[in-house]
C-alpha cells in the first residue's frame, strides 16, 4: 500500500491551491473552466482513506486515520451529482452525502454536505475549476468566529482522486488543511 | 415540542420506483379550468441512514421534458419534514417546504412569490389507496385563507416494484 503517514507535499499542494482562492470569494465568479462535466472524474464507486485532524485551528498535527466509501451518480441530466458516503469513523460509523449542483448562468458548482448524525442543509461551499482541480468556498463560524472554508477537488491518476477541506481564521491569507479524503477506484 | 419518535418513517411509504400521472393546471392564480395531463417517472431511495430521502423526477410535459428531485429532510427535533425541490432546467435549491404528518395527511408549507406577488404555497401528501400515493400543490394569495391547487400527482407503484 502506498498510503504512509501524512505526506509534506500533499500540505505543499492543497497550499498551492490558496492562490487561487481569490478567484472564487464572490460566489458569483464565473471560473472560466468551469463546465458542467466538471465532476465527470468522480462518478464512480470508490474506496476512501479518511484523515481527520482531530483538533481544528488548534495547531494540532494529531490525525485520524479511518477508512470509508463513495458512491457518486449523475443526477439531472449531468447537471448535478449525489453521493452516498459511508465513514467508518473511530467514534462510529455513519453515513453522509454530497449534493453537487451546477449553476449554468455563473458557471458555479455549488456543494451541499449532509451528514447523518445531524441531518441539516448548510449552505454550500461555492466554486469552480481551474484546470482539473476544483476549488469550493464558504464563509462558515466556527467556535463562535467567522471562518473561510476551502474544499477542494482533484484527480490524481485514472484510478485516484483526492479530496481536501481547510478553514482560514484570517479571512483566506492563510489555510489549515484538516481533513483529507484519498480516492481509489474500485475494481 | 418534541417530535413523534416514528415521524422519521412518514415518507417510508415513497421509497421505490413510481410512474407518475400528472396533472396540472394550465394557468396558475387566473380562474383557469383547463388542465394538461402528461407522465412521468419518480424514483426514490433513503438517504442519511432513514433519516431522509432523495427522489428523481423526469416529467414529460407537453412541451419537453426535464429532470427534477426532491431533497426531503427529517428534523428528528421536531418531527417535521423539510422538502427541497430542485428543477433540472436552473439546477438550484428551492427554499424548503415545512410541515409534517398527521392522521395519515402531509401537509407542507413554505412561501413564494409568483408573478411579482408573495404567496404561500402548500404540498398535500396522501394515500388514496394502499399501494398508489398523491401529491397536490397548491397556491394562495390570500395568506392560506383559500387555495387553487394547480399541480397533482398519482403515483403508481412502477411494473418492476409491483412483481417484489
Amino acid at each position: 500500500m502506498e498510503w504512509g503517514t501524512i505526506d509534506r507535499r500533499l500540505f505543499l499542494a492543497t497550499g498551492a491551491g490558496a492562490a487561487l482562492a481569490p478567484a472564487f470569494t464572490h460566489a458569483t465568479s464565473p471560473a472560466t473552466e468551469t463546465r458542467s462535466d466538471g465532476f465527470d472524474f468522480l462518478l464512480g464507486r470508490w474506496n476512501v482513506r479518511h484523515r481527520k485532524l482531530r483538533h481544528r485551528l488548534a495547531g494540532s498535527q494529531d490525525w485520524q486515520d479511518f477508512p470509508g466509501s463513495l458512491n457518486v451518480a449523475p443526477i439531472l441530466g449531468g447537471l448535478g451529482n449525489f453521493d452516498v458516503n459511508r465513514l467508518d469513523d473511530p467514534a462510529g460509523a455513519y453515513e453522509a452525502h454530497s449534493l453537487r449542483l451546477y449553476n449554468p448562468a455563473a458557471r458555479t458548482w455549488s456543494i451541499w454536505w449532509l451528514d447523518a448524525r445531524a441531518p441539516a442543509l448548510i449552505p454550500p461551499v461555492v466554486g469552480g475549476f481551474s484546470g482539473t482541480r476544483g476549488s469550493f468556498f464558504a464563509d462558515e463560524i466556527f467556535e463562535d468566529r467567522p471562518i473561510k472554508v476551502r474544499t477542494t477537488y482533484e484527480p490524481l491518476a485514472r484510478d485516484r482522486a483526492q479530496w481536501t477541506q481547510a478553514f482560514s481564521a484570517d479571512g483566506g491569507a492563510s489555510w489549515e488543511v484538516n481533513w483529507i479524503m484519498d480516492f481509489r477506484r474500485m475494481a | 415540542m418534541s417530535g413523534n419518535p416514528d415521524s422519521a418513517r412518514d415518507f417510508d411509504f415513497l421509497i421505490g420506483r413510481w410512474t407518475v400521472r400528472h396533472q396540472r393546471l394550465r394557468r396558475r392564480l387566473a380562474g383557469d379550468t383547463q388542465w394538461d395531463a402528461f407522465d412521468g417517472t419518480m424514483h426514490a431511495r433513503l438517504i442519511l441512514a432513514g433519516q431522509g430521502n432523495f427522489d428523481e423526477n423526469v416529467i414529460h410535459l407537453p412541451t419537453g421534458s426535464y429532470q427534477a428531485c426532491t431533497l426531503r429532510l427529517h428534523d428528528p427535533h421536531t418531527g417535521r419534514w423539510s422538502i427541497h425541490w430542485i428543477d433540472g432546467r436552473d439546477p438550484k435549491l428551492d427554499p424548503p417546504m415545512v410541515g409534517q404528518f398527521t392522521d395519515g395527511v402531509g401537509t407542507f408549507f413554505g412561501n413564494d412569490s409568483f408573478q411579482g406577488r408573495p404567496i404561500r404555497v402548500r404540498f398535500l401528501w396522501t394515500r388514496p389507496d394502499p399501494s398508489g400515493a398523491r401529491w397536490e400543490q397548491a397556491f394562495s394569495v390570500d395568506d392560506g385563507a383559500s387555495w387553487e391547487t394547480n399541480w397533482i400527482m398519482n403515483f403508481e407503484p412502477a411494473e418492476k416494484d409491483k412483481a417484489a
